[in-house]
């Protein structure tokens, strides 16, 4: 089964270049450029992994995440993508749930190597659950 | 009343109250002591000793003789004791009036420089002293605590000054690191793209993908782009880096807002440019440079928020000790929760393209000792009021 992969970032070149590389190694994407967009295909697409750049466009992505986790009892794996996040910016996502940073500018490597290491994650939680 | 006037009548009252009974009663005693000498009696008695002695005794007669001579002079004698009194009244009037003048003088001409000192004072001169001339104990208190208070004042304002020089220092190093951080995080975005791509390329051709031609033509496409928004990032940085140092000369601010809408209407024929300039607006001591390029951004500022063309207007006007320069144009307009937020550095790129030439346009006004203010309605247009101060003074430039 191949993970469904959502992209949220304001700037088009990330999107299509992050895109395109998670396409190369056997994932379907969702881009979005708003957090408006984000949340149409959470609802319609069963969505495994967010990407989520935190300072959109004078759009707070730590506040909407914080709404999402309120709103589902389980929602999907988060990685957060910026160009430098604060250590209190870091915890309070870690609190939501995000399991990991990619920092500008990554490379493909890292892109990948972190997207694995959530989803066994992800699966391995949602097998505890499902066992228990 | 002024005290002075209100001082000498005080001391003119009492010194009639005083003088008058005394006036009166000296006046009063004298004359009954001069009836006591002519006297009806003792006339007869020297009229019989004069008729028994037959006129032969000389004593008699001398008697009579110096009677007669006290008689005659009487009332003389009574014109001049009622003169005297009188002039030793007016005396006493005149010593009244001076001493009330003199000792008022000495209460009031101080009273009058710490009047003149607190004027001064509320005009914001702390640079004035009161002369401390006065002998009265209180006069001299008061005089020395005045200055004392102005003394400190000066150096609350003096200090107030230096803390004020601190925190524009401070801010501008605040403004500056966040600029220098927001530089950094801005350069790493087309970063991401550039390194992706890159290594999109390597990658399928290592993998020798069929559609590696169009892989590599989208991949070096982004490449680019990306580079182009490096290149606009660094340039941005680097105008809003080099604010000459400004030169400030007498200059007419309608001339060079003249000057910068010439340039516009060659620049941009779709718009339409209205002006409406004060004629009486002297000569003001501003940086020309500086200014045309702040009007310039505000003008393209406006032609930017407007779809197909439209109106921007420049109105120049004095108001108060200020000239105020509205830009109004019919425009987009901007977003109420935007509005604090278009002066910061690095707002947005959708301003203009990096998000600078507003808060260029303010550090610009804020060298000039100006404000700039914005009022703006969507889709209804923007309005930009500068304020500049129309006279400043040498020391301050």
């Amino acid at each position: 089964m191949s993970y469904s992969i959502l992209i949220i970032d304001d700037e088009k070149n990330v999107r299509v270049t992050l895109g395109n590389l998670l396409k190369d190694y056997g994932y379907k994407i969702f881009l979005a450029e708003r957090l408006v967009e984000a949340e149409k295909i959470l609802l319609t697409e069963e969505i495994s992994l967010i990407m989520l750049d935190l300072f959109l466009n004078q759009e707070d992505g730590l506040k909407w995440l914080k709404k999402m986790s309120s709103m589902k009892k389980y929602y999907p794996t988060t990685i957060i993508i910026s160009g430098n996040v604060n250590p209190e910016t870091l915890e309070k996502a870690m609190e939501i749930g995000v399991v990991g940073v990619l920092k500008k500018p990554f490379s493909s490597e890292e892109v990948i190597n972190i997207i694995r290491e959530a989803l066994e994650k992800r699966s391995s939680k949602i097998n505890i659950l499902s066992s228990s | 009343m002024k005290l002075r006037i209100k001082l000498t009548i005080i001391f003119l009252i009492v010194a009639l109250v005083s003088a008058l009974p005394i006036f009166l009663i000296s006046n009063i005693l004298l004359r009954e002591n001069i009836k006591l000498f002519i006297n009806p009696d003792i006339e007869r008695l020297i009229d019989q000793s004069l008729i028994k002695t037959k006129g032969q005794e000389e004593s008699v007669k001398k008697l009579s003789l110096e009677y007669k001579k006290l008689k005659f002079f009487q009332e003389t004698i009574e014109k001049s004791i009622y003169i005297g009194s009188l002039l030793v009244l007016f005396l006493m009037v005149i010593v009244a009036i001076v001493a009330g003048r003199l000792i008022s003088k000495a209460i009031t001409t101080p009273i009058l420089y710490l009047l003149e000192g607190t004027k001064k004072l509320s005009l914001g001169d702390v640079d004035c002293q009161i002369r401390e001339r006065s002998k009265i104990y209180e006069i001299v208190k008061l005089t020395k605590a005045f200055n004392n208070m102005i003394a400190r004042i000066k150096k609350g304002k003096e200090d107030l000054v230096e803390a004020q020089k601190k925190l524009i220092e401070s801010e501008k190093e605040t403004t500056w690191q966040a600029v220098a951080q927001k530089v950094a995080h801005e350069i790493k975005n087309p970063l991401t793209p550039i390194k992706l791509s890159i290594e999109r390329i390597i990658r399928k051709q290592e993998e020798k993908d069929p559609e590696f031609e169009q892989i590599l033509k989208e991949g070096s496409q982004i490449i680019l782009e990306e580079v182009e928004e490096l290149y606009r990032l660094t340039h941005g940085f680097s105008e809003f880096a080099k604010l000459p140092k400004l030169e400030f000369k007498l200059n007419n601010i309608n001339k060079i807002i003249e000057e910068v809408i010439e340039i516009q209407e060659k620049l941009y024929p779709e718009v339409e440019f209205h002006r409406e300039f004060s004629k009486n607006l002297s000569l003001m001591v501003l940086d020309k440079n500086s200014l045309k390029r702040a009007f310039t951004n505000l003008a393209k500022n406006s032609v930017e928020s407007m779809y197909e063309g439209g109106i921007v207007f420049f109105k120049t006007e004095q108001d108060q000790n200020m000239i105020k320069i509205e830009v109004v144009d019919n425009g987009c307009g901007i977003k109420e929760e935007d509005l604090s937020l278009i002066f910061e550095p690095y707002y947005s790129k959708k301003w203009g393209g990096m998000g600078l030439g507003l808060s260029i346009v303010k550090s610009i006004i804020e060298e000039h000792q100006g404000k700039i203010k914005v009022e703006s309605k969507e889709n209804k247009g923007t309005k930009f009021i500068v304020y500049l101060p129309s006279q400043r003074e040498e020391s301050e430039l």
